[in-house]
């Protein structure tokens, strides 16, 4: 989820840190919290999964919809320090070639 | 071993999570690896997502779970509804997920039921 969100004015980018597991019980509140974010400032979105823990199909859905409105003003999504585990259901899935991704190491 | 373990959950999100972490003990009874009993944890949940689709459960509908650990781990997810979501974009990502990280994925779907088997070998 959503643990802190902040705009950097240097790079024109939200930089928003998530935290525990994104999944089907609590997806909706990660979509609405990046849509306002982007509503207030349309910036391009870094996610920092340094502490994520999981994320299932409905979480990918959600930050697949959040692309296309970023896209939509020319911006981009940076997803960085994902864990290998997560970033294994990026590949199986295709994303890591929708997203810009940057994995920690083991 | 010849187990047999069942679940039943409500088919709302808020139990996917009693699922994976079901799953997590049995998968480490069943003498699976860390990263096999995440993937497995991962599989199973999209099943769950799969079956409760997208939308709000009416009543006292239930996701039936069974675990049978033999050579292999048998894992069957059923509910007396038809599932929704699997001709669509979020039903194919899910069976993306299970398909790559189990060894086989039976997915049987009728207008009124519709079951997943996910079978893990064991070594």
């Amino acid at each position: 989820m959503i643990e802190t969100s902040l705009y950097d004015e240097k790079t024109n980018a939200w930089i928003v840190a998530l935290s525990g597991d994104i999944e089907i019980y609590n997806v909706q509140e990660l979509k609405k919290g990046l849509l306002q974010l982007i509503a207030q400032k349309n910036a391009d979105v870094v996610l920092d999964a340094k502490n994520l823990n999981y994320i299932d199909s409905t979480g990918l859905g959600v930050l697949v919809s959040i692309l296309k409105e970023v896209k939509s003003y020319g911006g981009k999504i940076i997803i960085k320090h994902l864990k290998p585990y997560i970033a294994k259901i990026f590949t199986i899935t295709g994303l890591d070639n929708v997203f810009s991704l940057e994995v920690d190491p083991v | 071993m010849n187990d047999v373990i069942l679940l039943t959950i409500p088919a709302k999100p808020e139990y996917v999570l009693t699922v994976r972490l079901a799953v997590a003990g049995i998968a480490t009874r069943a003498g699976l690896d860390v990263e096999s009993i995440e993937d497995l944890k991962v599989c199973v949940a999209e099943g769950c997502i799969l079956l409760i689709g997208e939308e709000e459960s009416e009543g006292n509908e239930n996701i039936d779970i069974s675990f049978k650990i033999d050579k292999e781990l048998e894992i069957n997810l059923s509910r007396n509804k038809r599932c929704t979501l699997l001709s669509g974009e979020a039903g194919e990502l899910s069976v993306n997920i299970m398909e790559s990280m189990v060894d086989r994925v039976f997915i049987s779907c009728k207008d009124d039921a519709c079951a997943i088997s996910l079978l893990k070998e064991l070594n």
